[in-house]
C-alpha cells in the first residue's frame, strides 16, 4: 500500500507504563500477552488513513529504564510525533513526566505533536492519578490527552490517529514544512509519484534503498 | 570467547529443549539409545571436565574447536562455570545471606521479571520457578555491584544462565561476566560504553558497504543504526532478494584493533562536546 506522507513518531514514558503493548495493540489489533521488556529502541510501522490521506507512521518505541535514556535520546531527533504514556495506576510515572517532556521537546524537532497517554485505563480500581488532573496537566503543557487501554484497545488507535490529524492539520496550515530538514515528515511514495520534479525523483531513489 | 562460541550453538540446542518439552525427559529416554558417537562426545567431554587444567594449558586450540562444535547438554553447565573460572568463588558462600538483605532495586527488579523470557517454559507463570529464581540472582548481583544495581537487560543474560544450572552456580557466572569480562561496563548508570560500542558497531556496517549516506541528519544511519529492530528488519530487508549477501556481508566485516581504538577518541571527543553543549543550554 502506497502513502501520501510519512511520519516519524516516538513512544516514551516510564518503564512498564505499556508502551511496547500500545505499539502492539496498534498494530497488530490485539493485546500481547507475553511480551519482553524492551532493551534500547524497537520498531514498529503501520499506514493509516487520515481524513482521505494515507500515512504511514514510522513508530520507536523506546526503553523505559532512566539509564538507557542517554541512549535512547538519540532516536528523538527528527520526530513529528509522539505518544508521552504514564501508567494511571502509578503516581510515579506521572510524575516523570515533565523530565520526558524536556527531553522531547529539547530533542525531537521543535515542532514536535505529542499525545499524552494515561495508560491502562481498564484498572480503573487502582487508579492513582485523576483524569482531570492529567487533563489540566496536558493543558498547561499544550498535550493532546486521551486514557487508553493496550489491554482492552480502547482509545488506541484514536491516540495514533489523533496526532498524526494534527500532524496534517499543521502542513496544511503551512505550519509545519515536510521539506525541512529534520521535521520527521518525509513525502511517501504516492505522493512523489505524483510529483516528479528531479529533486524528489532522487529523494524517491534514496527511499527505495530502505534506509 | 570461548563462552560465546558456546552461546553460539547453544541457540540451537534451545530451540530443540523447547520443543522436546522438558530435557530431563529428553535426556533419559536419548541415554537408552545412545550412538555410539555421542557416547564417545560423552566420554571426551567428562575426561576434558576432569582434567580441566591441563586441557585449558595444553590443548587449548582443541579444546576450542570442541567448543564450538557444541557442548553436550549436560556438561555444559559445569564448564560454562569452568570456562570463566566461577567454580570456587568466595561470592557464592555469601550467596544466601543477599537473599536474605533488601535491595533498593526490588521493585525495579520485580517489574521486569515477568517480562523476561515470558514465552519460555521455566519462566513461564506468576509463581514458576524460573520467576522467583531469576529475581534472586538479580537481586543478589544488585547487591554486590551497587554502582551497576539493577539495569534492564541483564535479566536476559542471567535468564540464559539459569536455564543451564542453578541459581547459586547462575549468580557466580554472571558476577564472573560482569566483572572480569567487563560486561558491567554496558549497563553502568552513564552507558558510555555502551554508546561507545554502538558507534564502533555502525562503523563497522557502513565500512565497505553500498547503501547510501544519510539524506538528513537523524533519518540515516546514525539514527537508525542504533536500533535492534534496525538489524533484524531493516537491514535484512536490503538483502530480501538475496540473503547470501547478507552473511556474505556479515563475514567481510573486517574488525581492526588500531582503528577501534581511533573511534573511541572520536566518541570521546563527540560525548564531551555534547556535554559542553548541554551545559550552555542550561
Amino acid at each position: 500500500q502506497s502513502s501520501d506522507f510519512l511520519f516519524k513518531f516516538l513512544v516514551i514514558g516510564n518503564a512498564g507504563t505499556g508502551k511496547s503493548c500500545l505499539l502492539h495493540q496498534f498494530i497488530e489489533k490485539k493485546f500481547k500477552e507475553d511480551s519482553n521488556h524492551t532493551i534500547g529502541v524497537e520498531f514498529g510501522s503501520k499506514i493509516i488513513n487520515v481524513g482521505g490521506k494515507y500515512v504511514k507512521l514510522q513508530i520507536w518505541d523506546t526503553a523505559g529504564q532512566e539509564r538507557f535514556r542517554s541512549v535512547t535520546r538519540s532516536y528523538y531527533r527528527g520526530a513529528a510525533g509522539a505518544l508521552l504514556v504514564y501508567d494511571i495506576t502509578s503516581r510515579e510515572t506521572y510524575n516523570a513526566l515533565t523530565n520526558w517532556l524536556t527531553d522531547a521537546r529539547m530533542l525531537a524537532s521543535q515542532n514536535i505533536v505529542i499525545i499524552l497517554c494515561g495508560n491502562k485505563k481498564d484498572l480503573d480500581a487502582d487508579r492513582e492519578v485523576t483524569f482531570l488532573e492529567a487533563s489540566r496537566f496536558a493543558q498547561e503543557n499544550e498535550l493532546m490527552f486521551l486514557e487508553t487501554s493496550a489491554l482492552t484497545g480502547e482509545n488506541v488507535e484514536e491516540a495514533f490517529v489523533q496526532c498524526a490529524r494534527k500532524i496534517l492539520n499543521k502542513i496544511e496550515s503551512g505550519e509545519l514544512d515536510p521539506e525541512r530538514m529534520g521535521s520527521g515528515i518525509q513525502y511517501g511514495d504516492a505522493a512523489l509519484r505524483q510529483l516528479r520534479s528531479p529533486r524528489r525523483a532522487q529523494a524517491q531513489s534514496a527511499q527505495e534503498c530502505g534506509c | 570467547r570461548l563462552l560465546e562460541a558456546d552461546s553460539k550453538s547453544l541457540r540451537s540446542m534451545n530451540g530443540s529443549r523447547r520443543n522436546s518439552g522438558s530435557s530431563l525427559v529428553s535426556s533419559s529416554s536419548a541415554s537408552s539409545n545412545l550412538s555410539h558417537l555421542e557416547e564417545d562426545t560423552w566420554i571426551l567431554w567428562g575426561r576434558i571436565v576432569n582434567e580441566w587444567d591441563e586441557w585449558r594449558k595444553k590443548k587449548e586450540k582443541l579444546l576450542k574447536e570442541l567448543i564450538r562444535k557444541g557442548i553436550p547438554h549436560h556438561f555444559r553447565a559445569i564448564v560454562w562455570q569452568l570456562l570463566c573460572s566461577a567454580t570456587d568463588m568466595p561470592v557464592k558462600n555469601q550467596y544466601s545471606e543477599l537473599l536474605k538483605m533488601s535491595s533498593p532495586c526490588e521493585k525495579l527488579i520485580r517489574r521486569d521479571i515477568a517480562r523476561t523470557y515470558p514465552e519460555h517454559e521455566f519462566f513461564k507463570g506468576q509463581d514458576s520457578l524460573g520467576q522467583e529464581v531469576l529475581f534472586n540472582v538479580m537481586k543478589a548481583y544488585s547487591l554486590v555491584d551497587r554502582e551497576v544495581g539493577y539495569c534492564q537487560g541483564s535479566a536476559f543474560i542471567v535468564g540464559l544462565l539459569l536455564m543451564q544450572m542453578p541459581e547459586e552456580e547462575a549468580f557466580c557466572v554472571f558476577v564472573r561476566l560482569m566483572q572480569e569480562y567487563r560486561l558491567r561496563e554496558l549497563f553502568k548508570p552513564s552507558m558510555a560504553e555502551l554508546g561507545l560500542c554502538i558507534y564502533q558497531f555502525e562503523y563497522l556496517l557502513q565500512v565497505g558497504s553500498t547503501p547510501c549516506p544519510p539524506k538528513n541528519p537523524g533519518e540515516g544511519w546514525e539514527a537508525v543504526g542504533r536500533s535492534q529492530g534496525f538489524f533484524q528488519k531493516v537491514i535484512p530487508h536490503q538483502f530480501d532478494t538475496c540473503p547470501d549477501k547478507l552473511i556474505l556481508r556479515a563475514f567481510q566485516v573486517k574488525y581492526n584493533p588500531k582503528k577501534m581504538k581511533r573511534l573511541e577518541k572520536e566518541y570521546a571527543t563527540i560525548k564531551s562536546k555534547e556535554m559542553e553543549e548541554q551545559i550552555e543550554i542550561k
